[in-house]
């Protein structure tokens, strides 16, 4: 069964994988206005994928946990979440002229790429070493992205989609 | 925000400099109308159906059911598959966030049962 899953559904899992939560406790983790966070519980609860327990706190229903991750890792449900984030950041770029996307399009030597593998390198190894929890609330966690592909290759992928 | 508060808002995102004798000519409400239903009263369902229906025309429907026609008959399903999970994406959060806050959650976990 599939859930199609949006990203403040997903972000409203994720926090109450870390701990049982009320719905104000979920509030404030996700900095999701209230009435947001009562209609996702509504919804989450409506699928079974969210257990209401004592003390009016709510919890993954456990039950269902390995198909929740299934459908979280859904490549075609990734792919449009994926898509939102970036698609968040390029707005925010272009409308607001924040600095949140970045994209070039470069030539490079065999030198040249040798360099930028080794940083990318470094990069990865060190957001590999940062811990997977923390007591952080889910919305202050960073969405990092980065990546690289020939550019020729892209359009060809784009033909062939 | 509730059904109402989106249209108003997106008719004056569409329409941002229109004055309310235009938008009464338009949706054929009365210009004080008009006035009140910007400052907060209760839409009738009439009053909400011409907004609705001019946004819609501005949009181009028509254009948007032609393209959504040949993707259906073109594109890999794939491709397709992609564009209804965005679609029902849109559709979700748009939901989300029109949501009026209740009455409580055991309110709504009754009527469910």
């Amino acid at each position: 069964m599939h859930f199609n899953l949006t990203l403040i559904e997903r972000m409203i899992l994720e926090s109450l994988r870390q701990n049982h939560k009320t719905a104000i406790e979920l509030s404030v983790c996700t900095k999701l206005e209230n009435n947001i966070v009562h209609h996702v519980l509504t919804s989450l609860i409506s699928k079974n994928l969210i257990t209401l327990g004592p003390n009016r706190t709510y919890g993954i229903n456990k039950e269902l946990n390995k198909q929740i991750i299934n459908e979280l890792n859904d490549k075609n449900n990734m792919m449009v979440e994926i898509s939102e984030i970036v698609n968040s950041c390029i707005r925010s770029t272009l409308n607001a002229q924040n600095k949140n996307f970045k994209l070039k399009k470069v030539n490079m030597s065999e030198k040249e790429e040798k360099i930028f593998n080794g940083l990318l390198y470094n990069l990865e190894s060190f957001l590999n070493e940062l811990p997977q929890s923390r007591e952080n609330k889910t919305a202050d966690q960073k969405l990092i992205f980065w990546g690289e592909e020939n550019y020729g290759k892209v359009v060809q992928d784009i033909l062939a989609y | 925000m509730c059904l109402q508060q989106t249209i108003l808002k997106q008719y004056r995102e569409q329409f941002p400099s229109e004055t309310l004798a235009v938008t009464s000519e338009k949706t054929g409400i009365q210009v004080t109308r008009i006035f009140r239903l910007f400052n907060g009263s209760t839409m009738k369902v009439n009053e909400l159906e011409a907004f609705d229906s001019i946004l819609n025309q501005n949009f181009n429907n028509n254009e948007f059911m032609k393209a959504a026609k040949e993707c259906l008959g073109s594109l890999s399903q794939e491709r397709l598959n992609n564009i209804l999970i965005q679609m029902n994406h849109a559709l979700k959060v748009m939901n989300f966030n029109q949501a009026v806050k209740p009455f409580s959650i055991n309110t709504q976990l009754n009527a469910l049962a």
